[in-house]
C-alpha cells in the first residue's frame, strides 16, 4: 500500500468567478507567490508526516490550480523535499508537444531520480478550450503520444517519427531518465481500464464511488492478466477528496462551512463555458459534433468520499481498499475553498494517524 | 518469410538482360528513377509503393530467382547487388535512387556500397540487415500475421504459395545473410549516400533494431519509426510512407527541415 496526497497548487482567498478566471485577479501583488509558497510548504509537511507521495497535475487558467505546467510544479516540490515520491499526475497529453514534455520530464527526473511516477491523461473537458485542442481526435492523439514518449525513452539513436498526428524528423531527447519511470494512465472507464491493463501501465482511478472502482479494477486486472502483465494492488491508484479533522463533528462542520469537495459547486464553476465543456465530454466519448446532447446536469457528490475524524476516515479507506484491491490511495486534501491551516491539519492527521490506522486495519490482506 | 505474395508468373512490362539474367521489371509513374527491390515474398506493389509513382518513375524489379526460373547462381546479397547495378546499366540509368524492402533492403544496401555516386538516395523499408534473433518459424500464424500487418483491412492479402516458397527459400537465406553482417557494417560506414531507413513501430519480425543500427553505422542516415505500422510499412501506412519517402527522394537529408506552413489567415 502507498498513500499520497494530491496538491492542486491553489491560490487562497481569491473569490474567482467562473472558469476561465480573469487574469486581472492574478495581478494582486504577492498572490501567486503566496499560493506557490504554501504549495511547497504543504509538500514539505507531507514528507515530514510520513505521506509516501505528493502529486501535482496540469490545469489551466484557474485560481484553483497554479500548475499549468505540472512539470515545473513537480520540480519545485522535488527541489524542496528529499525523500517523498513525486507524482506527476498528470500531464494532459493532447494539449502539449510530447517531445517537449519528454524533455521536461527528463529534467525533472534528474532532480528526482527514483522518486517519480508520471501519469498521462486526456484531460478534463474545459482544458480543451485552453489551446483550442480538438477533443474528437483526442483519443487517437493520446495513444500516439504515449507511444512516442515510450519510444523516446527506449530508442538508442536519433529517429524520425512518422505518426498519424505527429511528424517529427529529428527526435533525440536529453536528458534521459536515470531509471525507468513508472507510468500511469487514467482508467476511469471500462475502455481506458482495458487500455491500461493491455499496456501494463499503472491504472489511475478517480472520484467515482467504490463499487464503480471495483468494477474498473476487475476489468484492469483481467485485461492485464490476459496480456501477460503481472499487476498487483500497487499498480492501481485511486484519487478522491479527503477532509480529516480532529473529530467527525469538526470535519462535518468544516465541510458544511466551506463546501470543500462539493462537485456540484465545482461543476457550476464552469459558468458560460458549461455548454462547451459538455460538448467536449461528448466529443471525448466519440459523440459526433452534430448529435444532440442530453439535457440537465448529472448528479454529483456534494462532499468528500473520505470525511471525518482520523478513525472514521481510516475505516472508510480500509473498507475501500478491501473492496477494490486498489493499493494506492491519493487524497486531495486542499483547494481554494479550504483555509490553508485546516488543509494542513487535514494533511497532518492523514500522515500521522490515518495512514498507520489503515495499515493496521488492512494488514496483510492486501499486498504490502 | 511473408504471408503476402503475388503470383509472379505475370510480373513486369519489360524484360531486361543483365548480368546473365533475363530480369522482369514493372515500370510505373514519372519522374526521377527509383529502382525498387522486393522482400522475400516476391515482387508486389504495395499501396505505398504506388503512391511513390506520383513523383517518381519506379522500376519494380523481380529479382532473378523469384519468377518462374530458379536462380542457383547468386550466392549473396552483395552478389545480387552487383546484378542490380548491371540492371541499371541495361536500363540506361546513370543515376537512380534505390528502394529495398526487408530482404530487398539488404540487396539495396550492397548495391549502394558498390554503386558509389550513381545511387542518389537509399531508402530501406524494414530492412533485414542487423535484425534481432527472432525466427518466424517459432511464431504462430496469428503472431506472424500481426508481425507483418497492423492493418490487414487496408490490403488484399494473398496466401503464400508453398511450392514457390520452398523453391525460393534457399535463395532468400543467401540474400538476407547473417543476423549481423560485419562486412556490411564496415562497408556501409563508407557510404555517403543520403539514406532513409523506415521501421514499423509494430514490426513483430525485426522491431526497430535495424533502423537504429543503420543510423549508428552510416554517416548520412535518417532512421524513421512509422507509427501504427507493422513489417509491411507501405501497406499499413501507405499515405505516410509515400509522403515521407517522396519528400526524402526530393530533398535528401534536408527533408529534416520541415516547411509545412502554420499560417492560418494572412
Amino acid at each position: 500500500m502507498k498513500f499520497s496526497a494530491f496538491h492542486p497548487f491553489p491560490n487562497y482567498d481569491v473569490d474567482a468567478p467562473t472558469w476561465p478566471n480573469p487574469p486581472r485577479l492574478s495581478r494582486v501583488p504577492g498572490l501567486a507567490q503566496d499560493g506557490i509558497r504554501k504549495a511547497i510548504a504543504f509538500a514539505q509537511r507531507a514528507e515530514e508526516v510520513g505521506v509516501d507521495q505528493i502529486s501535482v497535475a496540469e490545469h489551466h487558467y484557474s485560481a484553483k490550480q497554479l500548475s499549468p505546467n505540472s512539470v515545473i510544479a513537480a520540480v519545485m516540490v522535488a527541489q524542496a523535499t528529499t525523500t517523498i515520491d513525486i507524482g506527476l499526475l498528470g500531464s494532459t497529453l493532447p494539449l502539449v508537444n510530447p517531445v517537449r514534455l519528454a524533455e521536461e520530464i527528463g529534467m525533472l527526473d534528474a532532480v528526482a531520480t527514483g522518486r517519480l511516477m508520471v501519469g498521462f491523461f486526456r484531460g478534463t473537458p474545459n482544458e480543451y478550450l485552453t489551446y483550442g485542442t480538438n477533443p474528437w481526435e483526442s483519443k487517437d492523439v493520446f495513444y500516439e503520444q504515449v507511444e512516442l514518449i515510450r519510444t523516446i525513452w527506449r530508442e538508442p539513436e536519433p529517429f524520425a517519427w512518422v505518426g498519424r498526428h505527429f511528424d517529427y524528423r529529428t527526435v533525440a531527447v536529453w536528458p534521459q531518465p536515470g531509471a525507468p519511470i513508472p507510468m500511469l494512465v487514467s482508467a476511469t472507464s471500462p475502455a481506458s481500464a482495458e487500455y491500461a491493463g493491455r499496456q501494463g501501465f499503472i491504472a489511475g482511478f478517480a472520484f467515482a464511488p467504490p463499487p464503480v472502482i471495483k468494477g474498473l479494477a476487475d476489468v484492469y486486472r483481467e485485461t492485464a492478466a490476459a496480456a501477460g502483465h503481472e499487476v498487483g494492488p500497487d499498480d492501481m491508484l485511486y484519487r478522491a477528496f479527503g477532509l480529516i479533522a480532529d473529530t467527525d463533528e469538526a470535519a462535518a462542520e468544516l465541510q458544511a462551512r466551506t463546501q470543500y469537495g462539493n462537485f456540484m459547486k465545482l461543476d457550476h464553476a464552469m459558468g458560460g463555458t458549461a455548454a462547451a465543456s459538455a460538448r467536449v465530454i461528448a466529443a471525448m466519448n466519440g459523440v459526433p459534433e452534430d448529435a444532440p446532447l442530453p439535457e440537465g446536469r448529472r448528479p454529483l457528490p456534494d462532499r468528500p468520499l473520505f470525511l471525518g475524524g482520523p478513525e472514521t476516515v481510516a475505516r472508510q479507506i480500509a473498507d475501500f481498499i478491501q473492496l477494490t484491491g486498489v493499493g494506492r490511495i491519493e487524497l486531495t486534501l486542499s483547494d481554494d475553498t479550504l483555509p490553508y491551516p485546516e488543509a494542513t491539519r487535514s494533511l497532518e492527521l492523514y500522515g500521522e494517524k490515518v495512514i498507520p490506522l489503515v495499515k493496521e486495519m488492512v494488514g496483510a490482506s492486501v499486498g504490502a | 518469410m511473408t504471408i503476402e505474395q503475388q503470383t509472379s508468373t505475370a510480373w513486369g512490362d519489360r524484360v531486361v538482360d543483365a548480368d546473365g539474367f533475363s530480369i522482369r521489371v514493372d515500370v510505373r509513374g514519372s519522374g526521377a528513377p527509383v529502382i525498387a527491390l522486393h522482400g522475400a515474398g516476391g515482387p508486389h506493389w504495395t499501396t505505398g509503393w504506388e503512391g511513390l509513382t506520383e513523383h517518381a518513375t519506379v522500376y519494380a524489379v523481380e529479382l532473378p530467382g523469384f519468377g518462374p526460373t530458379t536462380n542457383e547462381v547468386t550466392t549473396s546479397a552483395e552478389d545480387m547487388g552487383r546484378t542490380v547495378l548491371a540492371l541499371a546499366d541495361a536500363l540506361g540509368l546513370d543515376e537512380f535512387a534505390l528502394l529495398g524492402t526487408s530482404m530487398g533492403g539488404v540487396v539495396a544496401s550492397w548495391a549502394a556500397v558498390h554503386g558509389g555516386e550513381r545511387v542518389t538516395r537509399l531508402v530501406l523499408e524494414a530492412p533485414a540487415a542487423f535484425r534481432p534473433d527472432r525466427n518466424p518459424a517459432d511464431m504462430t500464424p496469428e503472431e506472424l500475421g500481426r508481425a507483418f500487418h497492423a492493418h490487414p483491412e487496408r490490403k488484399t492479402l494473398t496466401p503464400p504459395d508453398p511450392a514457390q516458397r520452398a523453391r525460393t527459400w534457399p535463395l532468400v537465406e543467401k540474400l538476407v545473410g547473417p543476423l549481423h553482417d560485419a562486412a556490411l557494417e564496415t562497408a556501409l560506414a563508407g557510404v555517403m549516400t543520403p539514406t532513409l531507413v523506415l521501421c514499423g513501430q509494430l514490426d513483430g519480425l525485426f522491431g526497430t533494431e535495424p533502423g537504429a543500427a543503420y543510423r549508428r553505422v552510416m554517416p548520412s542516415c535518417s532512421f524513421a519509426i512509422v507509427y501504427d505500422a507493422a513489417h509491411d510499412i507501405s501497406g499499413d501506412r501507405p499515405e505516410a510512407f509515400a509522403a515521407v519517402v517522396s519528400d526524402f527522394l526530393r530533398r535528401g537529408m534536408v527533408y529534416a527541415v520541415q516547411n509545412t506552413s502554420t499560417l492560418l489567415h494572412p
